[in-house]
């Protein structure tokens, strides 16, 4: 198996199981740290199909694309944690409605 | 307490387990479309090494960030200008000034602070003059300046705070300014948006990746400082 299969495939685990925490956790903050965790699987799919296509240099295009996706996925969480913390001032909730009824 | 959350334990408990078997089930469909990638490279590199030449710059990311897809890369500043006026909106400011200072930091840390932040703008200024050549760049550059706001902050240093109204706001919008300058140049001589002149490439790709470095900074920096609860008004 060569290396860039083995992370890629470490990059489509570590998306599906962000995904099954974004499903199943209630707080905020973890919902947040999910997406994050999402995200890293995609960075690390990406470089690795960069590595993939090496001729002379790895594949510049994901990487680029890599580059402005970290720091755009930080301000992103950034952000996130703002409009919790505004959620929480404003409702005093920390979790996310799950749909059950309200009395 | 909360009586909903108990009664719905099992709904939850149901809920957790189709999520695992969906998220496995994911897994082992993607892991198979990997394993059905044809063998022979499918990516951009040979396109990109083919017009390395015409790019102004040696190093292939910059290059393809720079030059060949610059219109991602001024949207992307343009995101991350966007996170910073979401938040500022929703605080309903439009500066940190407000924002109270942290306590002082004892003078270990003080001490620690003035050997590093001077440290890290020099890496950053590198960074930023390495893209042309290898790796480095506007984003990385940027990052490493604004992890230096925050140091600031953090030592109880007023940092971003300190920037008044327009020049916070200038500061913010310098990247995202510098591509719609260029593009505005490129319009107006009648050339296709971002297409550089060969002879010049390097030098605009430059002051861009200057620009957006700052602007980087500041945001990341205001994004982390602006986490901070409003003074309240006296």
């Amino acid at each position: 198996m060569s290396p860039y299969l083995l992370y890629s495939i470490a990059g489509m685990v570590l998306f599906a199981f962000g995904l099954h925490g974004l499903m199943v956790v209630a707080h905020i903050l973890r919902k947040i740290i999910a997406i994050n965790i999402m995200a890293g699987g995609i960075f690390l799919f990406l470089i690795s199909v960069a590595a993939r296509n090496f001729d002379e240099f790895p594949d510049p295009v994901p990487q680029a694309m890599l580059l402005t996706g970290v720091v755009v996925a930080l301000s992103a969480t950034a952000f996130a944690v703002a409009l919790a913390r505004r959620i929480y001032t404003v409702t005093g909730q920390v979790e996310l409605d799950q749909g059950e009824e309200k009395e | 307490m909360n009586t909903p959350a108990v009664a719905n334990a099992g709904f939850r408990r149901a809920l957790n387990f189709f999520s695992a078997l969906a998220a496995l089930g994911l897994s082992v469909f993607l892991i198979g479309a990997l394993l059905e990638l044809p063998d022979e490279p499918l990516g951009l590199t040979a396109i990109t090494k083919a017009a390395m030449p015409q790019s102004g710059v040696e190093h292939p990311v910059t290059a393809v960030l720079l030059n060949f897809r610059a219109y991602d890369t001024w949207l992307e500043v343009g995101v991350l200008l966007m996170a910073v006026m979401g938040l500022l909106l929703f605080q309903r400011r439009s500066d940190l000034c407000d924002i109270k200072p942290m306590p002082s930091a004892e003078p270990v840390l003080e001490w620690l602070i003035k050997l590093l932040f001077p440290m890290m703008v020099v890496v950053s200024g590198y960074l930023l003059w390495m893209g042309k050549f290898s790796s480095g760049g506007a984003f990385q550059a940027g990052v490493v300046l604004g992890a230096g706001g925050v140091l600031l902050w953090l030592a109880g240093h007023r940092s971003v705070t300190a920037l008044r109204g327009p020049w916070f706001r200038l500061l913010l919008i310098a990247g995202f300014i510098g591509f719609a300058v260029v593009a505005l140049i490129n319009v107006v001589l009648g050339q296709a948006m971002l297409d550089y002149p060969l002879a010049q490439s390097g030098t605009i790709i430059l002051l861009l990746e200057a620009a957006a470095t700052i602007s980087i900074a500041v945001t990341v920096s205001a994004l982390i400082i602006g986490l901070q609860p409003v003074r309240p008004k006296s």
